[in-house]
Parts: structure tokens; C-alpha cells; sequence
């Protein structure tokens, strides 16, 4: 019996979020709707499972856990060993047959060997804590690491205090994976179809560096800022000094100084910011809610056919500049950090 | 006569263990073994002060946490609410208790604060030794009230900011990947003025006065309890003397050991402050509180920026709200020592002390001190006819049951589950305090770091020294300028040794603690949390203090 755990996006819809967590459905349904989505499959939790249970993992866990019952929520060493365990395993053969099968279909596909692809964790549902990324990933064996590092990664301390808080089964973890092209990126950033701070929905935002998108959400630096009026269309543009930003290196990504010619001067065009404009309209409607959305312009095309969509998901307006929002934020960060509710 | 028990909340081995599945000794606080009347006092009030806090603020997992009294020490379980539809009815709730504390938490502990110092004020006027028993009655529950009520302010801050705290250390993993054992944690939460640091600064100011006035050697020479009779012999030395003494009428209400009545007040025996005068003097030259605090403080505001620039600019509102509000447990957890516990404590101390005369005149005991060995219904029964009374046997009954309580050590935990299974308990309460203060942090092996022992950080930095083992207060008076200091635990009245100290080792605490946030306004490594840092030490030894990496390495 053949169980199917491989899906390429376009199988996919929004409700698909149980059978392979949140970000590929979104993937799923935006590539669907016609969106400019990078060319990818996803993973889903039956092909965690099945990984699990074939290489034997799963009662590894539970046999480590059973004779070294500590302390699972302050003990970081137990979280640690728990990701090592999973991690220390190969896909099993037959797994590694399916995955390599789609994975040269995707290069195939695309016209390039060994296509360099992102392999990122898609929960099924919200979970404390980051879970991992890799970018840049690159040939069967590469790919078939990241993707059981993804599954060990969602190992976090956090995330096994949550699960052992709601007396759930630690082994047993609701996470899908998306293998998806990584796009040639010229600059890549964040969008809000609202402005975060207020809830101002006549206003977007929008930010942005060179390079691929942790650039952006890392912190690190400060990104070029615009913020659109959706009424009048204006652009309120602050470009900022963009001294470093994240490129694809190797097998993976790196931390790269900006050339200085490049730092000072905006990253996106004028056009480009009324494409992802659209884009974040579009999303919007979709969803039936305001959208926090990662983006990507692809250096190998051009506008419009240059946008890709990477992510999108419901936007958190609770970090508000007002007194109210920031006070019922900070309660509710409190409410699932450390009462564990959520 | 009959010798009564102390109080219905005696560990009761079958009852105790049917709902409750285990209890756990509160070594922080109960190690000795108390006296019979302070067991009653903890037991009773404080028992009631967490309950009360909990049900006030409806904290969403937790109803606090029942007591029980077991030769002279107690025993504590965590109340776990489980029920979802509780949980969730008392989660809205908490909400609503939350947000004033967000919005202004100074106004809130001033008003608390305010209202306490009004009862110190009360009680300080009243008349002790000419009071007649009527009025000395009254006085005696109505310090029993303000006990019974420190203990409910006490823990109504304590869940809040505690549950702050934590958050804080959520968050600053979560964002930055810092955590505790990291300096750049401590630096954005040190450099506060608060009341202990501003006594320490007293002190240390008598110490320079000391030197201008050329009477600094009385203090250097001698063992603290001779430095009052000799500094009354000289004119300068009475003049010293009688502004210490304003000193101590405002701030000397507080004895060496926090959780006890039968230990003196300064007031009472100011030997502990003069040690403190000493350990400034000893630490010398141009060593200046304030400035230390300044530049710890203008560090702090530099590290605030940096950890700030670090955040998307939309994050900075909720997050600088959190920070100032973990600011404030730090302070909270050093001044509330003073202003609840200590200064409580004294107050009860004083008027049980004043009934101890009182029953000694009258021939109804031996020793003030037996006071001490009674409960408050005994002084009652006594108190209005003590030429009817004798309490002597009843004394002589429960100093004999007293003296047998730390040998053997009471057990560290009773139960009918595992340590594991009942630490699980402990922690799916999600109460801040039980997590901060009495679990701690478990110490977690490295075995990669090939040290000797092992704790958690209190407070970061790398140093190496000489041990000196301070298992009681008399022993502080043998510390030296760079000594690293090893102990079961600290107190708030050792905190001025900090200035001469190169580190701290303890057996116990959490980041919380006493010797973490001091260790930290003094820039020392604390390491925390060892368990056995007092065994394995021994007075001496050369050792290196890590305590970014929670670890001790002895070196000779």
C-alpha cells in the first residue's frame, strides 16, 4: 500500500493545513489562485511520521524520555537530545527513492540540475518559538539531510515544554516541510497589507533589502521602509543605509557586506512597489484578512513577472503604538509564555 | 500539663499524602528548623498571603500553594487548577488584574508601600514598656494583623512580577538568543537605586565619618560586639554613635536571619551593622557606592539602546513596557526583603519580645527568649491573669522537641511519587514563584567543561580566589578583599560584604535570589544553585568562579 505524503503545491488549498501544516497549504493555495509562487512540493506530517516510525525514532524518543524522565521544561539538555536522536537518522530508502523522484521532477522542471531549493518546517498549528529554515540546499543528498534536520529542528526547547505542558506526545509532531526553488534574488522584504503598528488599514507597509529575505527579519539592519496610502496611492519612502544583506552562498546562505554604491540607494523601484501593492491587495481579498506577506523579486525576470510570493499568513496587528494594544499584548505574551496558554 | 501541638497545619503522614501527592521543604527559608512561634506565624499567614494573592489576581493555573509545619520546617504543594473551564474563566480575569500593573506599577507599590509604613509608624509609637496588658493585647494582635497582611501584599507583587521576570527571559531568548548566563541580560536590569542600596550607602557613609573622625580603628581592630562599648568611651566615638542610632530607629528593623523572630533586631544588637561599617572600611580607598551605581546605571541605559536598535521599531512600545517592568522585579525582590519581611518581623519580634518580659516578671516563664516557644493562644490565655499561669513545662516540652528537629535534617521532599513525578507537578502549575524561587533552576551537568561543580548563573563574570566558607553570619567576619564567598545561601543583611567579595557560590537560589541580584549591582560571578558547593568546597582553596558558564573549577 502506497500512502500518499508528497504533494506539489498546486494539489494543494488552504484547508490542506492539517495534512501539511500552515505555510504549504498557503503555498498550496496561492499557486492555485494564479500567484506567483516559486515552484515547489511539500512534505506532509504523514511523511514525518512515516520517518519517524520507520527508522525507528519514535520509540527511541519515547525509551529516552521513559528512562530519563527530568525536568522537560526548564532542562534545555533534554530538547538537545531529543533533535539529536531525529537527526541522527537517514531518510529511509524507500523515502529517499520518492523524495529524489519529485526533487529532480522540480529540476526538471525549472531546467536546472541540482536546483537550489529552501526547505522550510510548516506546523500544522501555532508553536512557540522559531523553527528552521535552510536556504540555498542543493542535490539529492543535501536535500534529504535538510529535510530531516527541519523535522529535528522543530525540537525546540519551547516547543517540547508546550507539548509536554498540554500532555501531548512529544515524539508525535504535527510538521510539514516545503521544498521550494529558491528564487535568484535581486531584493526580497516584508509586506502588511495594513500598517502593523496601529491597525491603520488604510495604509501598507512594506520593507526591504537586498538579497533574500532574512535580511529583512533578521533585524540586523535597517531596511528601506515605504508606506503606502491605499486611498490616494501615495508612497511614503524611507531608504535607509543597507550596509549588509543575506546572498546565497555554497550550500547555504551567508551575511554579506553590500557593495557601497548599493547602500544608500533604494533597493525596490517605484514599479516594483505598486506591483507588491497589488500583490498584497490580491492576498488580502483571498484571505478575507489583512496579510503579512514575504516576498522576493527575481533578478532572472522581469516586472512583472519578476515577483514571487514566498509566504503569507494572517498579519498580528496586536503590537500596536497604543498604550492599549501593547498593554493586551503584553498580557497575552505572558498568558502563553508562561502560563502556556495560547 | 498538656502540651499543645503548634497549629492544625501539623503534616499529618496519611491525610497529607491523599490529595496531595508530595511536599517539598522550603530550605530557602526554614533551614534551621524555626522556632515553634515563628513556624506558626510562617505557616499560618504566609500560607494564607499566597492563597490570597492567587485568588485575587486568579492567576489562570495556579491557587497558590498549602503549607504544612514539620519539625520546625515547611513543607509546601502547589495547588494546580486542571479543570479547562476554570482555567479559562480565571484567565479572563487575570487579564483584568494585570493590566493596572502594566499601566503604572509604581503607583501601585507606592500606595501598598504607603499603606504599610503607615501600620510601622502605628506600632513603632506604641508605648511597649508602659503599656498595660490590656493595651499590650491589642498591640499583640494588631501586630499579628499586619503579618497576616505583609504576607498578602507580599505575594500579590510577587506573582506579578515574577510572571514579568520570566516573560522577560521568554522573550530575550526567543528575539536575541540571550539568556541568564549571559552579561548583556544583566546589564539592561542592574544599576537601580532601591532601599537596600540606599541603607548599604548609609553604612557605607558612617564608615567615611568613622575615618574622619578618626575612630575607624574601633571598627577595624575589634570583633563587631565590642565596638559599642568601646566607641562609648570616647566623645567621638558617643557622637558616631548617636547619629547611628537615628540611623537605626528608621532603618535597623531587621534581624540577621529574615525568617525568624528569636534573632535581635539591629536596634537591639547593631553588631551586624558595625561588621557592615567594617566590610566598607576593609574594601577601602576611593570605593564609592554611588558612583558604582551611576556608572552601572549609565552602562545599563548604553546596553538598553543596543538591545533596543535591535528590534523593528514597531516592536519597540510593548518591549521597552516589558523591560522597565523586569527593571522593577529586580527592585522589588531586593527592597521587598526590607520593607515586608525583615521590617514585619522585627515589628512582631518587638511585641513578643515585650510579652516575654512581661512573663518573666510575672513569674510565668524563665527566659524572654521562651516566648518564642509558645504559641499566640497560650500568651492570650495568660495574658490578662499571668499570676494564674505557668508556662514552663510547655516551654521545656517544645525547646526539647526543638533542639531534636536539625539532626536528623528534615527530608527535602515527602511523598508518595518520585522527586521527578512530583517536580512535573510543580512545574505544570506555571507558577512563576515556585519556578524562580523554591525549584530554582536545576543545575545542569557540562561534563564537557570538566569543572568541579556545577550551578546556574546568577551573575556573569569569570574570577578566581580564595573560599571562604560562611555557614553562619559570625563567620562574614573573617571575609577578605577578594574572597569568593561559599554558603548555603545568602540574606539581605550580608549585603554590604558583596563590596569586598570576588564571587559567591551557593547551594541554593535562582536568578531571583538574593546573592544574584546583588552579585550583579556588584558586578561579581554568582554561582547559584551548586546543591552541594558547601560540601565539596572546602575554606582555602584557590577556585575559579565562572559564572557565564554556571561553573566552579578548584584550582589548589
Amino acid at each position: 500500500m502506497t500512502m500518499k505524503w508528497i504533494y506539489w503545491f498546486d494539489e494543494l488549498t488552504k484547508d490542506s493545513y492539517e495534512m501539511v501544516g500552515k505555510k504549504c497549504a498557503n503555498l498550496g493555495e496561492m499557486t492555485r489562485n494564479g500567484l506567483p509562487v516559486p515552484p515547489g512540493f511539500a512534505l506532509s506530517i504523514d511523511a514525518y511520521n512515516l520517518f519517524m516510525r520507520e527508522t525507528g525514532a519514535a520509540q527511541e524518543v519515547r525509551d529516552y524520555l521513559a528512562t530519563n524522565p527530568g525536568d522537560l521544561v526548564r532542562d534545555e539538555s533534554i530538547s538537545r537530545h531529543i533533535r539529536e536522536i531525529v537527526e541522527s537518522h537517514d531518510l529511509p530508502e524507500r523515502m529517499k527513492v520518492d523524495v529524489g523522484r519529485e526533487y529532480q521532477k522540480l529540476c526538471a522542471a525549472v531546467g536546472v540540475p541540482d536546483l537550489p531549493v529552501a526547505v522550510r518546517s510548516s506546523g500544522a498549528v501555532s508553536m512557540p518559538g522559531q523553527m528552521e529554515t535552510h536556504l540555498n540546499v542543493r542535490g539529492n543528498d543535501h536535500v534529504f539531510r535538510k529535510i530531516v534536520e527541519v523535522w529535528g529542528s522543530s525540537f525546540t526547547h519551547q516547543a517540547v515544554a508546550y507539548r509536554f505542558n498540554k500532555n501531548l506526545a512529544i515524539e508525535s509532531f504535527p510538521i510539514g516541510v516545503a521544498v521550494m526553488k529558491v528564487v535568484n534574488a535581486k531584493c526580497s522584504g516584508v509586506a502588511f497589507s495594513i500598517h502593523p503598528n496601529t491597525g491603520d488599514r488604510t495604509r501598507m507597509l512594506i520593507e526591504a533589502n537586498w538579497g533574500l529575505g532574512e535580511g529583512v527579519v533578521g533585524g540586523e539592519v535597517t531596511p528601506d521602509r515605504f508606506v503606502i496610502d491605499r486611498g490616494t496611492g501615495v508612497i511614503e519612502s524611507t531608504i535607509n543605509n543597507k550596509f549588509r544583506c543575506v546572498v546565497a552562498k555554497g550550500a547555504g546562505t551567508e551575511w554579506e557586506a553590500v557593495p557601497a554604491e548599493l547602500q544608500d540607494i533604494p533597493c525596490v523601484t517605484e514599479p516594483e512597489v505598486r506591483e507588491l501593492v497589488k500583490l498584497a491587495e490580491r492576498l488580502e481579498a483571498s484571505w478575507g484578512e489583512p496579510q503579512d506577506i514575504e516576498w522576493v523579486f527575481d533578478r532572472d525576470f522581469q516586472l512583472p513577472d519578476s515577483l514571487r510570493v514566498v509566504q503569507t499568513r494572517p498579519a498580528k496587528i496586536a503590537k500596536g503604538t497604543d498604550t492599549e494594544s501593547q498593554n493586551q499584548y503584553l498580557i497575552d505574551l505572558m498568558l502563553s509564555a508562561v502560563y502556556h496558554r495560547s | 500539663m498538656r502540651t499543645y501541638e503548634i497549629t492544625p497545619f501539623e503534616f499529618d503522614e496519611v491525610a497529607d499524602l491523599q490529595k496531595y501527592d508530595a511536599w517539598f521543604l522550603d530550605g530557602t527559608h526554614s533551614v534551621p528548623p524555626w522556632t515553634p512561634m515563628f513556624g506558626w506565624s510562617w505557616i499560618n499567614y504566609c500560607r494564607h498571603g499566597m492563597m490570597w494573592a492567587a485568588q485575587k489576581l486568579q492567576l489562570p493555573t495556579c491557587k497558590g500553594w498549602d503549607w504544612r509545619l514539620h519539625r520546625g520546617g515547611g513543607y509546601l504543594a502547589v495547588l494546580v487548577v486542571t479543570d479547562p473551564d476554570e482555567i479559562a474563566a480565571r484567565e479572563k480575569v487575570f487579564r483584568r488584574q494585570l493590566e493596572p500593573f502594566i499601566e503604572n506599577y509604581d503607583k501601585i507599590w507606592d500606595e501598598h508601600l504607603a499603606e504599610l509604613q503607615g501600620y510601622y509608624a502605628t506600632l513603632r509609637a506604641f508605648d511597649i514598656d508602659g503599656a498595660t496588658n490590656i493595651e499590650m493585647l491589642d498591640h499583640l494582635e494588631d501586630v499579628f494583623r499586619l503579618n497576616r497582611r505583609m504576607w498578602e501584599i507580599h505575594f500579590y507583587f510577587m506573582y506579578v512580577v515574577f510572571g514579568v521576570y520570566m516573560l522577560f527571559e521568554a522573550m530575550m531568548k526567543q528575539m536575541f538568543d540571550i539568556d541568564d548566563s549571559d552579561p548583556t541580560f544583566h546589564r539592561v536590569l542592574t544599576g537601580f537605586d532601591n532601599k537596600v542600596f540606599q541603607v548599604d550607602k548609609k553604612l557605607w557613609s558612617f564608615g567615611k565619618k568613622a575615618q574622619a573622625m578618626g575612630i575607624d580603628g574601633v571598627f577595624m581592630n575589634n570583633p563587631p560586639d565590642q565596638v559599642k562599648g568601646l566607641l562609648e568611651q570616647s566623645e567621638a566615638g558617643r557622637l558616631w554613635l548617636e547619629d547611628f542610632k537615628v540611623f537605626l530607629d528608621e532603618d535597623g528593623w531587621r534581624s540577621q536571619r529574615m525568617s525568624e523572630f528569636i534573632n535581635p533586631t539591629w536596634i537591639e544588637d547593631p553588631s551586624p551593622a558595625f561588621m557592615s561599617v567594617r566590610q566598607f572600611l576593609q574594601k577601602g580607598g576611593d570605593f564609592d557606592l554611588e558612583r558604582e551605581r551611576t556608572r552601572l546605571a549609565a552602562d545599563r541605559e548604553v546596553a538598553e539602546k543596543e538591545l533596543l536598535a535591535k528590534i523593528p521599531e514597531e516592536q519597540r512600545g510593548w518591549f521597552t513596557k516589558l523591560l522597565r517592568l523586569a527593571q522593577r522585579s529586580g527592585s522589588f525582590s531586593e527592597e521587598h526583603n526590607h520593607w515586608l519581611d525583615l521590617y514585619t518581623h522585627a515589628m512582631v519580634r518587638r511585641a513578643l519580645i515585650g510579652w516575654g518580659k512581661r512573663l518573666v516578671a510575672a513569674d510565668v516563664m524563665d527566659q524572654v527568649d521562651d516566648v518564642f516557644f509558645l504559641i499566640p493562644d497560650e500568651i492570650r490565655r495568660v495574658a490578662l491573669t499571668p499570676e494564674w499561669h505557668d508556662l514552663r513545662a510547655i516551654v521545656a516540652d517544645r525547646r526539647a522537641e526543638w533542639a531534636t528537629w536539625a539532626d536528623p535534617e528534615n527530608p527535602p521532599m515527602m511523598g508518595r511519587v518520585t522527586l521527578d513525578e512530583a517536580m512535573g507537578t510543580l512545574i505544570r502549575s506555571n507558577d512563576p514563584v515556585v519556578l524562580k524561587v523554591v525549584v530554582g533552576s536545576l543545575p545542569v551537568p557540562k561534563p564537557d567543561l570538566k569543572a568541579d561543580l556545577y550551578g546556574t548563573c546568577g551573575s556573569p563574570g569569570v574570577r578566581e580566589g580564595r573560599v571562604r566558607m560562611v555557614m553562619t553570619d559570625a563567620d562574614l567576619i573573617n571575609v577578605e578583599e577578594g574572597d569568593i564567598l561559599v554558603a548555603p545561601a545568602t540574606y539581605p543583611s550580608w549585603t554590604a560584604v558583596f563590596a569586598l567579595l570576588g564571587g559567591v557560590v551557593v547551594d541554593r537560589g535562582a536568578s531571583l535570589s538574593h546573592a544574584a541580584i546583588v552579585g550583579r549591582e556588584y558586578g561579581i560571578p554568582v554561582v547559584m544553585n551548586t546543591f552541594e558547593g558547601t560540601k565539596v568546597l572546602k575554606e582555602g582553596m584557590r577556585v575559579r568562579v565562572d559564572g557565564n558558564m554556571g561553573t566552579v573549577t578548584i584550582l589548589s
